[in-house]
């Protein structure tokens, strides 16, 4: 390394949190194994929950979140209403239901065709995904195969910053959502 | 009537009004008791009035589809049918409500973790929704005063130009353009389309152009060629194609 500082496992955990302080955007396991060497390789989880308990013990203002892929730096939610009076002309607005709706609907599937969002909610979602599409919470990854081709949305890593997620294995997915009812089943509860 | 009040905007569609109705009354979705949901359903519906809906339309739907299976409900089961094999008309109705009975969980979940999310501000990151859009004290960073004057000039040219156009309207009839265009290939066996609109300035002119050759090649007056997709086009005498021109 250039100035000399050679990463070893007693400096780790503080060259993770110069990283992470200086990283424009959630870092990244990839990226921090590739800046510090072998050493680092799968030890960020841990240097985060580390530091993260270091903080807490110290009562400081932030702590490291994992989202969107990589690991962050976030204030705590004590000190949210000072920080909206000093970034005052961000107050930050909430998404309507039927914005979270659709979004959840996409995160299950994704990728998934407004038809199919439409038929899920029972009522037409285009002004909706328009909204979320302006927001880039969701993007248009390509067109299906077949008939019309129609464009296929997925949520973006913004919509996993949105809401603090690291990635899409913390929601619901497909499977829970499209469960069979059988008769069957219906009769051994009426029972 | 209903010991609770219903306002329309408290719904995001038929879906959700026929949930609260079923977790209002605590019914089973597997189980629903079709005859009693249609009614309140359509009460509902009656009492809001059809022109306060904003998607009237699948309101309307579901009605339909609830009526339909309702109706189905009444039709006696064929005895001899094997009682497994026999296909609940309320089938597809409970599979659409426990659906989207996960995705207003879910979209609940989503609420929670916004709202959670909102009481964090994360380090260095622009407030702008993504970062690879260019930031608008970025974008005119480089902008100089001469690149002003430039961009404003160059509207006003085209302003003046529209206006122009409007002054001067063309008396060019289809006909004619086709018969002018024919005029063309008298001398040349092709000649090049995108050239042809440049002697003109006026758009009107260009779209009769345009029309004038689809017209003679439908006639199979003229035969058009294209190298590539969205290239030029060369108008073609019928017997003659650049092809054996080159």
């Amino acid at each position: 390394m250039e100035n000399g500082l050679i990463a070893t496992e007693e400096n780790l955990r503080a060259l993770a949190e110069a990283l992470i302080f200086a990283s424009a955007e959630p870092l990244t396991e990839e990226q921090f194994a590739a800046t510090v060497g072998d050493i680092g390789k799968e030890a960020l989880p841990q240097l985060a929950a580390e530091l993260n308990a270091e903080y807490e013990k110290e009562g400081r203002a932030f702590e490291i979140l994992h989202v969107a892929g990589g690991y962050q730096f976030f204030t705590r939610p004590d000190y949210n209403a000072h920080i909206q009076k000093l970034l005052s002309e961000r107050s930050k607005s909430r998404l309507s239901r039927a914005a979270l709706e659709t979004l959840a609907i996409v995160a299950f599937r994704n990728p998934i065709t407004r038809t199919e969002i439409d038929e899920i909610r029972g009522v037409d979602s285009g002004a909706v995904l328009r909204t979320l599409l302006e927001r880039r919470l969701v993007t248009v990854r390509g067109r299906q195969k077949g008939l019309g081709r129609p464009f296929l949305y997925e949520t973006t890593s913004e919509f996993l910053r949105h809401f603090g997620l690291a990635d899409l294995s913390e929601l619901p997915r497909d499977g829970e959502l499209t469960r069979e009812w059988d008769p069957a089943e219906r009769k051994e509860e009426a029972q | 009537m209903f010991a609770w009040q219903v306002r329309l905007p408290d719904f995001e569609g038929p879906l959700d009004l026929l949930l609260f109705l079923v977790s209002r009354q605590e019914l089973n979705i597997l189980d629903l008791p079709i005859a009693v949901i249609t009614e309140q359903y359509l009460r509902v519906i009656e009492t809001i009035g059809i022109d306060n809906l904003e998607d009237a339309g699948e309101y309307i739907l579901m009605s339909a589809t609830l009526i339909a299976v309702k109706a189905r409900m009444m039709l006696p089961r064929p005895e001899a049918a094997m009682e497994e094999e026999f296909e609940d008309p309320r089938r597809d109705l409970a599979q659409r409500l426990l659906l989207y009975q996960k995705v207003k969980e879910a979209a609940d979940d989503l609420a929670r973790r916004e709202e959670a999310m909102a009481q964090r501000s994360p380090r260095n990151i622009h407030d702008l929704p993504s970062l690879d859009v260019p930031r608008l004290e970025e974008l005119l960073e480089r902008v100089s005063l001469y690149d002003l004057a430039k961009a404003y000039d160059e509207v006003r040219r085209r302003f003046e130009e529209q206006t122009v156009h409007q002054v001067n309207l063309f008396k060019v009839t289809l006909e004619e353009r086709m018969a002018w265009i024919l005029e063309q290939l008298q001398g040349k066996p092709h000649f090049s389309f995108l050239t042809m609109l440049r002697l003109e300035s006026a758009r009107l002119l260009w779209v009769i152009s345009f029309l004038a050759v689809l017209e003679l090649a439908r006639r199979r007056e003229i035969t058009l060629e294209q190298s590539l997709p969205f290239s030029d086009l060369w108008v073609c005498h019928p017997l003659r194609s650049t092809l054996e021109a080159a």
